[in-house]
């Protein structure tokens, strides 16, 4: 059967595996037998992931990306935990749209599945 | 019956989450339900075999291991599944180091599990 799935990444990217295996993840079910429909969020200390500035050839990002779009996968970052950490829209990805907390939490409650790395 | 599916990405010895998956899984089986679990990252290292936690073993934390709670799942009917990519990433050698009942699948058994699951837990 079909599902909403949200990925949560919610970790920053240095230091931890989390945000690349997140994304493998979030490719992984998308590409699956039932194509789920996947967004990936990125929360918390997650949404320093979603920068232009990282690196994501060396988190091991781009391909994991590539076949997550591919699989028409989308990403998110969270507005509300931008303002926190003080991290501007024009500092996020291009591939990455941001969303305000409220809209976050709505897509969050209307997902049949969360998970969370 | 409800069919629940847990993604475990805890590792053991590290943090307890396995253990609240262990937990939920139990009651959720006592209760008479479906339980798969899909291990991933460091949670491929809590079904491995022969466990032990010399001098702590006899109480508290490290009073029952992770696989042996594992493998009472196992026998009242849960179905694990193990990353093929963490297993290899981790030096697991799945057949001698897994316990009977401990399956290495792939990614696509994560989106079956969401595919049917009812409720689907992240720890």
């Amino acid at each position: 059967m079909k599902r909403d799935v949200v990925v949560m990444l919610t970790r920053a990217p240095y230091g931890r595996v989390h945000v690349p295996e997140g994304l493998r993840a979030a490719r992984g079910v998308a590409a699956g037998f039932d194509l789920h429909d996947v967004t990936v969020v990125f929360t918390q200390d997650g949404v320093y992931g979603a920068r232009e500035a990282v690196d994501r050839d060396a988190l091991n990002m781009t391909g994991h990306v590539a076949d997550l779009l591919e699989q028409e996968g989308t990403m998110v970052a969270d507005a509300t935990a931008m303002e926190a950490r003080d991290v501007d829209e024009a500092d996020i990805a291009d591939d990455v749209s941001v969303w305000s907390g409220d809209r976050v939490a709505a897509r969050i409650r209307d997902a049949d599945h969360t998970l969370d790395f | 019956m409800a069919y629940i599916g847990f993604l475990l990405t805890g590792g053991p010895f590290d943090s307890e989450r396995w253990r609240t998956a262990y937990e939920l899984g139990r009651a959720a089986l006592d209760a008479g339900h479906e339980v798969t679990y899909f291990h991933y990252l460091d949670g491929a290292l809590v079904p491995v075999a022969d466990q032990s936690f010399p001098d702590c073993s006899d109480s508290g934390l490290y009073d029952e291991m992770p696989t042996a709670k594992f493998q009472e799942l196992i026998a009242d009917g849960a179905e694990v599944i193990c990353c093929g990519l963490c297993v290899d990433a981790r030096g697991i050698d799945a057949d001698a180091d897994y316990p009977d009942g401990v399956d290495v699948g792939l990614l696509p058994d994560l989106a079956d599990v969401l595919g049917e699951a009812d409720r689907v837990v992240s720890l």
